[in-house]
């Protein structure tokens, strides 16, 4: 169709304004929904100055880097849990040690701080031992943390804020831990997660009947501790250090998901009372 | 005027035959029933499919989300490559604008007002809707916003092949010259990230343009000498790398640092844009493929991006229809001397068909995001990549859907 030009010029001058308007009209109409998000304000990391890189850098430099980027990068995917030990409650009380500690006795013992994996937008599991409890989640105002306990195996599904980072580091493929060789370790420190690379010796893969697949136990003495989060050279989660009957041991993912599915459960539906207490206790 | 042109330019100032042949092959039947019953270009002409719809998936598929082939580890090796394929971005856009610089300059004036319109306009509306929705940020408001306008500007005009009509054959000059304003204010994202001193500022505009004429000067004093054609492909290749390496260590703008080695080899004596832009036929395709590739694998679903889609998108329409409205009434000012940037007879140039052609963003608007990405810190870095890439492929779908209905009422 052939459009005189003056008509057509007066026509697309209205379409154009419309199609300006249109769009401001649904911008204005779409900020009007509020993101779902996280109530804290993220650390503002400022980049390197210009020609930073021009300065010679050892090789423990080049290490520090890509630690520091890849723990930048992954730090959405941890949550900083502080945990104290529960004294002993007074006997005779008839409640479970953990649930019925003295606050004024919590209050005065240190808390231990450590760090935990998102498992889905608004959980995360940590390693809580025996007569240990959460005291406080990093970024969540609550004076009683939501916690879900697998007291048996000793971890637990903490409530923490919520965040566009919904467990992917975890529900994705697996980071192989391999004997006399490097890992990332995970840990809680006071403004966030702290990465460092440590050294694994021997593995020895074990077969345990409180984990669906094989654990593998750190040989020989190792600077890792109970609770640390180790990931692969690559970024990938790897599993959890715990305690267990054979020493220091690795929990890989595949043995730690039917946990976490268990305990995400609804409370009637939760895990199978095993031999080591592994049903889910709230508290 | 018209003027004789050696070739005819698609995006980033080169001859493309990818960006008009893939997903349109030669007429088969199936092609042919495809074509017919969904996907037919601006003008009915051109391709159907662009490579940022097939490869930014594609790339999602090998990444860390899906098949892991391309894992956390391969991507943070193949960083150094995405820094060299910038740079080959920006020499190629650079022969483009010394190229246009002495043969057309009022286009290059046409494109910068139209990359500035969506330039602002992007970047008010996500300094508007950022804190009105209460998006998360871990950077500066303003430099995100810059960076989401940044990449927005970016335009290939790939939808309609520059030889089908004259408003084809403009846009895709325009489309061709509205990356060198972006390219040049990328600076802008790293002056709004942090304070900087009057040393830094200096430091950060001064070096990439300095790393540029070095390597335009190494390219210069080397392509003519080559004693066969292999050398010369090496000392093309060798320079690029030092370009890109250059702007990785000294960590500016690749793009940059390309951009001013293009246009010295063009101004320059001698025949060196010539030989740059023919040895790099070889290897731009395949370097447009892996940037689009690891921007895919890169592609991380989140919230955010979501959520910053609506001001990229809405303000990116916006701004393309503003932009090519001042660029076609600047251009257009005495319809007949639209005549003068083309070969063909004379048409008055219509602002909706400048915005329908300059709509689909391209290549460069994904080498953008992974510009920035090398700048911003990971959460927004990775956000800006996610949302300019699913933002990419939307307009390029929209380009090859809707536009050929939106011109063909006007026509």
């Amino acid at each position: 169709v052939t459009v005189s030009e003056p008509a057509r010029s007066g026509r697309e001058t209205r379409l154009l304004a419309l199609v300006i308007v249109i769009a401001i009209a649904a911008l204005m109409l779409l900020a009007q929904f509020r993101f779902p998000g996280v109530p804290e304000r993220p650390v503002v990391v400022p980049p390197p100055n210009a020609l930073d890189r021009l300065a010679a850098q050892g090789s423990y430099n080049d290490l520090g880097s890509f630690i520091s980027a890849l723990a930048e990068r992954l730090a959405p995917s941890f949550v900083v849990i502080d945990t104290v030990i529960a004294p002993p409650a007074p006997s005779g009380n008839g409640r479970r040690g953990r649930s019925g500690s003295s606050p004024v006795a919590i209050g005065q013992t240190l808390p231990t701080r450590l760090a935990s994996v998102r498992v889905s937008s608004d959980r995360a599991l940590v390693y809580l031992p025996a007569n240990t409890r959460v005291m406080a989640v990093a970024g969540v105002e609550e004076s009683k943390p939501d916690v879900v306990a697998d007291a048996g195996r000793e971890l637990a599904l903490v409530r923490v804020s919520t965040s566009p980072e919904a467990g992917s580091l975890f529900h994705a493929s697996p980071g192989l831990v391999a004997p006399f060789g490097y890992v990332l370790v995970i840990e809680g420190a006071r403004g966030g997660p702290s990465t460092r690379p440590a050294f694994i010796g021997r593995l020895d893969d074990v077969e345990d009947p409180a984990w669906a697949a094989p654990i593998a136990v750190i040989g020989g003495a190792s600077d890792v501790t109970p609770g640390a989060l180790l990931l692969s050279l690559g970024g990938k989660f790897a599993g959890i250090v715990v305690r267990s009957p054979h020493g220091l041991a690795i929990v890989p993912p595949r043995a730690l998901k039917p946990i976490v599915a268990a305990l995400q459960a609804p409370k009637s539906a939760a895990l199978p009372r095993r031999s080591l207490g592994g049903g889910g206790s709230r508290f | 005027m018209a003027r004789p042109r050696d070739s005819r330019r698609r995006e980033i100032g080169g001859a493309d035959p990818l960006d008009r042949s893939l997903g349109a092959p030669a007429v088969s039947p199936l092609a042919w029933a495809l074509s017919a019953l969904t996907t037919r270009s601006a003008l009915g002409l051109a391709p159907s499919l662009t490579p940022a719809v097939i490869f930014l998936p594609l790339g999602l598929l090998l990444g860390p989300l899906a098949l892991g082939v391309l894992s956390p580890l391969v991507l943070s090796r193949l960083e150094a490559v995405v820094t060299i394929a910038l740079s080959v971005l920006g020499v190629l856009v650079g022969v483009a604008l010394g190229r246009e610089l002495r043969a057309a300059w009022p286009l290059l004036v046409a494109a910068s007002l139209e990359s500035a319109a969506t330039i602002a306009i992007v970047t008010a509306a996500a300094a508007y809707f950022g804190p009105m929705a209460g998006l998360p940020l871990d950077v500066p408001l303003l430099a995100l916003a810059f960076a989401f306008g940044l990449c927005a500007s970016a335009s290939s005009a790939t939808s309609a092949h520059p030889d089908s009509e004259p408003a084809a054959d403009v846009a895709t000059r325009v489309a061709d010259l509205d990356d060198v304003l972006p390219i040049v204010a990328t600076i802008g994202v790293v002056l709004f990230l942090r304070p900087v001193s009057l040393l830094d500022l200096s430091i950060a505009l001064v070096a990439p343009i300095v790393a540029g004429l070095a390597v335009g000067a190494l390219g210069w004093l080397l392509f003519e000498r080559a004693e066969s054609g292999t050398e010369r492909v090496v000392f093309v290749l060798g320079s690029l790398s030092v370009a890109g390496g250059t702007a990785a260590h000294l960590g500016v703008s690749p793009l940059m640092v390309g951009l001013t080695a293009g246009v010295f080899w063009t101004l320059a004596p001698g025949r060196a844009d010539r030989i740059v832009q023919d040895d790099l036929q070889k290897v731009q395709h395949p370097l447009v493929v892996l940037l689009l590739l690891i921007a895919g694998a890169r592609w991380v679903p989140s919230m955010a991006a979501l959520w910053w889609l609506a001001p990229y998108m809405l303000g990116r329409l916006a701004g393309k229809v503003t932009g090519a409205w001042m660029a076609a009434s600047l251009l257009g000012r005495g319809r007949d001397s639209f005549s003068e940037w083309t070969e063909k007879e004379s048409r008055p140039l219509f602002p909706s068909d400048l915005a329908a052609f300059l709509m689909s963003p391209g290549v460069l608007a994904v080498a953008f995001a992974l510009n920035f990405q090398q700048i911003l810190p990971a959460g927004a870095g990775t956000v800006l990549l996610s949302t300019v890439a699913t933002g990419t492929a939307v307009f390029e779908l929209f380009a090859v859907f809707l536009l050929p209905r939106w011109r063909r009422r006007g026509v």
